[in-house]
């Protein structure tokens, strides 16, 4: 089965040709489409600057910027960015997490991901297997069952025991993403630079690691945005003490009313690693890289052609 | 290459990350499988091995309404999303305009935790959200109680918004990513070989990207399967899914019950993986009758 090929996508885009139109009906579907998944983030947008939005207003009664001098306490992003909401050490901590898990995901995953791209062994679709597991087992089970390995092992409550709780769900991405790199590597270059003299480390660190460096960079940057938005894990591990932007939303989410103004603002920051990923992504080497990888780690189960 | 004189790098290669491995994800399922069993000497619990927790769970009638409920979010979300995400990309797969603008609306939803879909969800459909709010200025409804119970219901209709949210986004990018790999002329030679606009989608389009709507639905199913706090934030406080039952159990004052909870989240990764082996054997089986695989 031909695994990896097609689960990053360069430079891929379909040519307009005059030999395929869309039906009106079609265009007004999507129109709909684009209205129903556009439209969710506007009241959140606009909560966030509310200060009294009560049933049964359509709109926001008054604004922040109107009633900052008439509120004792500070409502809205005014709440969020003082020191009482916590906002700064929950951002803190999932920037930390997130960037020691993406380094210590592709740090683990090249080695493996080099070998399984370029040997045929036995047992090999096994490791492939239990590589994807992490995926497919469900989080809760795994949560739980960390939860009560770490209190044994001292961790839980801790920064490390998060991020070692982080490597499962990241590591199957990690993995898929590089060993799609190494399959599409041209051994070519390499071989050139053994033929001109060049030794074992001398090839890897100056011709293999060059070539693939942007699927690297790829496979960090997924590793962090699965970071990011991972919370049963955080949230069992971390025993409340290690505050991240998912575990801090759904404690307001757990307590808010609809359409309050903390909780909206909250949102619009536990979204920014994401926009950030997106915006990342695009940029990256000049490379159109497929948010589609997030299907890769099944695709050794799944196989078939793409 | 054959592994030949490479077996030292093959194993130097594989082994740190199958050591992570066993240690943070089969370590932690071994240690609830123990419990489950009942080793857990630190509540009071040492009848290893008994399957008296398991009796207890699979003979509960709350476990069997948990599964059907469990059964009922996951399998309605995977269905809805998958048929709209393939009909999405299908839609979207030559250049109209502004089809770039939908494309990179679409992208959002996939990359935001889950729980900015639920707080989307909230704002939008609670008794007090901003839809209940219009049809009131509009005089559809005198009150909040006129609004009909999306959230917090065993219809679960807020618990599946949130999924749809997330998911349809999801399938149509792993679909469309396929469609415009490899093979993306052959609808042209379909065409210009005098099929019909439906039959090359059918015959030609379609088959070609099978393996990708099954990787999208089997991921969409193996989450909404074992996901804890979208129906324990928007579902009912009863009925609700196995996770949740497991968790409650879990955090249950009298610690004793906990290899109960561990029974819980044993018989869920179980059933997880039956429907999951049995969806990709079907499919396998429909790959050889097309003479591939």
């Amino acid at each position: 089965m031909g695994a990896g090929e097609g689960t990053i996508v360069i430079g891929a885009r379909s040519r307009g040709r005059g030999l395929y139109s869309t039906s009106r009906g079609v265009r007004v579907a999507l129109w709909i489409v684009f209205a129903l998944f556009s439209f969710p983030f506007v009241p959140l947008v606009v909560a966030s600057f509310a200060f009294r939005w009560h049933w049964p207003a359509v709109v926001p009664t008054e604004w922040l910027w109107t009633a900052r001098d008439a509120s004792t306490v500070p409502v809205g992003w005014a709440y969020l960015f003082s020191r009482v909401s916590r906002l700064g050490p929950a951002f803190a901590n999932t920037t930390l997490i997130g960037v020691a898990v993406a380094s210590l995901a592709v740090a683990l995953a090249l080695p493996a991901a080099r070998v399984i791209a370029r040997y045929d062994f036995r047992g090999k679709s096994f490791f492939e297997f239990v590589f994807l597991m992490p995926v497919i087992v469900p989080q809760i089970s795994i949560g739980i069952g960390t939860l009560l390995l770490f209190l044994r092992l001292g961790l839980v409550r801790t920064h490390v025991g998060v991020i070692l709780a982080h490597l499962v769900p990241t590591l199957p991405y990690a993995l898929r993403i590089m060993t799609a790199v190494f399959q599409n590597l041209d051994h070519g270059y390499e071989e050139v630079a053994q033929t001109l003299g060049a030794g074992r480390m001398q090839r890897f660190v100056r011709v293999v690691l060059p070539l693939v460096l942007p699927g690297v960079a790829t496979a960090g940057l997924f590793a962090f945005l699965i970071s990011s938005n991972v919370f049963l894990l955080t949230f069992l591990v971390s025993g409340g003490r290690i505050p991240t932007l998912p575990t801090m939303l759904f404690s307001h989410i757990e307590s808010g009313a609809p359409l309050d103004a903390t909780t909206a603002g909250l949102v619009v920051i536990v979204s920014l690693p994401g926009i950030a990923f997106l915006l990342l992504t695009d940029r990256l080497t000049g490379q159109r890289l497929s948010l589609a990888s997030l299907g890769a780690p099944v695709q050794p189960a799944v196989g078939g052609r793409r | 290459m054959k592994a030949g004189g490479h077996r030292v790098a093959i194993v130097l290669g594989l082994a740190p990350v199958t050591a992570v491995l066993s240690l943070l994800f089969i370590g932690p399922l071994l240690v609830a499988l123990a419990q489950s069993l009942g080793h857990a000497p630190i509540y009071g619990v040492e009848e290893f091995p008994t399957l008296r927790y398991y009796a207890h769970v699979l003979g509960s009638s709350r476990f069997r309404i948990a599964l059907l409920y469990t059964l009922y979010y996951a399998v309605v979300p995977t269905i809805v999303s998958t048929v709209a995400g393939v009909a999405l990309a299908l839609a979207l797969r030559h250049p109209i305009r502004g089809s770039r603008v939908l494309v990179a609306v679409l992208r959002l939803p996939v990359v935001v935790p889950y729980l900015v879909g639920a707080s989307v969800v909230v704002a939008l459909f609670a008794n007090g959200g901003l839809i209940a709010r219009v049809l009131f200025a509009l005089g559809a409804i005198g009150s909040t109680g006129d609004f009909p119970r999306v959230l917090f219901s065993a219809g679960g209709w807020g618990v599946m918004l949130v999924y749809l949210f997330k998911q349809i986004p999801f399938t149509f990018i792993v679909v469309s990513a396929a469609l415009a790999g490899d093979g993306a002329q052959y609808e042209e030679v379909a065409r210009s070989l005098g099929a019909t606009p439906v039959r090359a989608l059918w015959h030609v389009v379609l088959p070609r990207v099978v393996p990708a709507i099954v990787t999208a639905s089997l991921l969409v199913f193996a989450f909404n399967f074992q996901t804890y706090e979208i129906p324990y934030l928007l579902g009912a406080t009863f009925p609700n899914t196995l996770p949740v039952e497991a968790m409650r159990r879990f955090n249950a004052a009298d610690l004793s019950r906990r290899p109960e909870a561990m029974a819980y989240l044993m018989v869920i990764t179980a059933i997880s993986g039956v429907v999951l082996a049995a969806y990709l054997q079907v499919y396998r089986r429909w790959e050889r009758g097309r003479g591939r695989s």
